[in-house]
């Protein structure tokens, strides 16, 4: 007799596929109710009316993520001095943040992790500037940056001297790229773990309080022997850094995320800033 | 990715119906899947999951979605294909265990064909079941909602739902082992 756990795997496998009729009824009918909806609709109201969605939905995006990392944290009791309870009300005054992720591999067993970055994206979004990311491997970047109409990508390329800009299409907008990782729900993941408290420390002159967990969320990567440790910030309870180590084929790997919030997020990071000697050579 | 499901949630409830599209296509083939599974006619359960979106169309804006897009969609459809179900009036059209379905593992064709017969005998043992166990079950496994929120859609306690679960497990493991004999 099949156990109830292959029962549960038997039904996640059944899997049907929409018909192509279907999916043409359903798009259709959207289409056609948004044709509609446009008809009726001046086209000034509708442009300004779009313009500040996008706005209030790039700072509406740092907040949700900003109070989804408080609820998650408010979530884990500690004997320290963070008062896990503010925490909501200080990120929900949030509308800028910066999120990276870092990740080292050693060349051999006896080099350490730090010896050698892979790669490493960082993330910048902000309700009055837009969003940026960075992406960095094995020191070629690449720099994307959106503004807050959220309509064009400009590209920047600083090792070929590049740039080109590329219009975003409506249906597009607002999107995350497939690059970022989701930090709120990695947070989330990794404080569910049974954790130890680590006390305080100092991470760039900043005074944290950490917990530390076995095993934490690597996202589809495997590690073994991994240990996980998550710093907050004691003065304004918000998330400084996660590390992760573990070995990953005999490597060392270390994975390193950093946030940044408010103040500590320079708005000229928005700012293309192309130098006059780059080139537009798909323009 | 669940940030793009908040993000289409927030653009959704500032009345951006344009995120239809993209929820559609994102969640299309688990809508059908659970639909066609509660009704057993996938001509039925197209038409659940195509008035679903057809009512979002309208209520844009004038609701606030919280929580797991997939699991408010789930739910939609759960509740559409239970009324079908009340109404117990099938239209003509091919039946769950005529479509083959799709393995979802990438397994290769020999491995598929033992698993799609294997499938089959699934469609063939969830229609034998009482359609409240059938509904908790696929919520439960396919929807991998919790306990809690099953009960809320079917308006019952957790206890009636766990219960429920178990019931159809059992009844299912029955079957298939009477099946593959």
């Amino acid at each position: 007799m099949e156990s109830a756990r292959d029962i549960d795997k038997l039904v996640r496998k059944l899997q049907l596929r929409a018909s192509d009729s279907l999916s043409e009824r359903v798009h259709g009918d959207i289409e056609k109710a948004l044709a509609d909806e446009r008809q009726r609709t001046d086209p000034k109201i509708g442009r300004r009316t779009m313009i500040s969605s996008v706005t209030k939905l790039a700072a509406a995006a740092a907040v949700i993520l900003a109070v989804m990392l408080g609820l998650n944290v408010i979530d884990f009791p500690s004997s320290g001095g963070v008062a896990w309870a503010r925490v909501p009300d200080l990120v929900s005054q949030i509308d800028t943040f910066k999120f990276s992720l870092t990740i080292r591999v050693a060349d051999d067993k006896s080099a350490t992790p730090a010896e050698q970055t892979a790669a490493q994206w960082i993330f910048y979004l902000s309700e009055a500037h837009g969003f940026r990311m960075d992406i960095n491997a094995d020191g070629n970047i690449v720099s994307w940056y959106v503004g807050p109409e959220g309509d064009t990508l400009t590209t920047v390329i600083p090792g070929e001297k590049t740039w080109f800009e590329s219009p975003i299409p409506e249906g597009e907008r607002g999107k995350m790229p497939e690059e970022y990782k989701d930090p709120n729900d990695y947070i989330r993941r990794f404080v569910a773990k049974p954790y130890k408290e680590l006390g305080r420390s100092v991470i760039n002159d900043v005074t944290v309080e950490g917990i530390e967990v076995q095993d934490p969320p690597t996202d589809g990567d495997t590690l073994e022997n991994a240990v996980g440790r998550l710093w907050v910030d004691v003065e304004t309870e918000l998330p400084v850094r996660i590390e992760i180590e573990g070995t990953a084929e005999g490597k060392a790997v270390q994975w390193q995320m950093d946030f940044g919030w408010s103040e500590a997020v320079d708005p000229a990071v928005f700012e293309p800033n192309i130098p006059s000697d780059y080139t537009a050579p798909l323009q | 990715m669940m940030f793009e499901d908040r993000l289409l949630i927030l653009r959704f409830n500032r009345g951006d119906r344009t995120v239809l599209h993209r929820l559609y296509d994102k969640y299309k083939d688990d809508l059908v899947t659970l639909a066609a599974a509660l009704l057993m006619d996938v001509s039925e359960a197209e038409d659940v999951v195509h008035d679903v979106f057809i009512s979002f169309l309208g209520s844009a804006g004038r609701f606030r979605l919280t929580g797991s897009l997939k699991g408010y969609l789930l739910t939609c459809v759960a509740n559409r294909a239970r009324n079908h179900n009340k109404a117990a009036r099938r239209r003509q059209g091919p039946d769950l265990e005529d479509i083959p379905p799709v393995p979802s593992d990438g397994r290769g064709p020999d491995q598929a064909a033992v698993l799609g017969e294997r499938l089959g005998q699934l469609s063939e043992a969830l229609e034998q079941l009482p359609y409240e166990q059938r509904e908790t079950l696929l919520l439960r496994t396919h929807g991998q909602m919790r306990f809690a929120a099953i009960a809320k859609v079917q308006g019952v306690s957790i206890n009636t739902v766990q219960g429920r679960y178990r019931y159809a497990i059992k009844r299912l493991q029955s079957l298939l082992d009477y099946e593959a004999d």
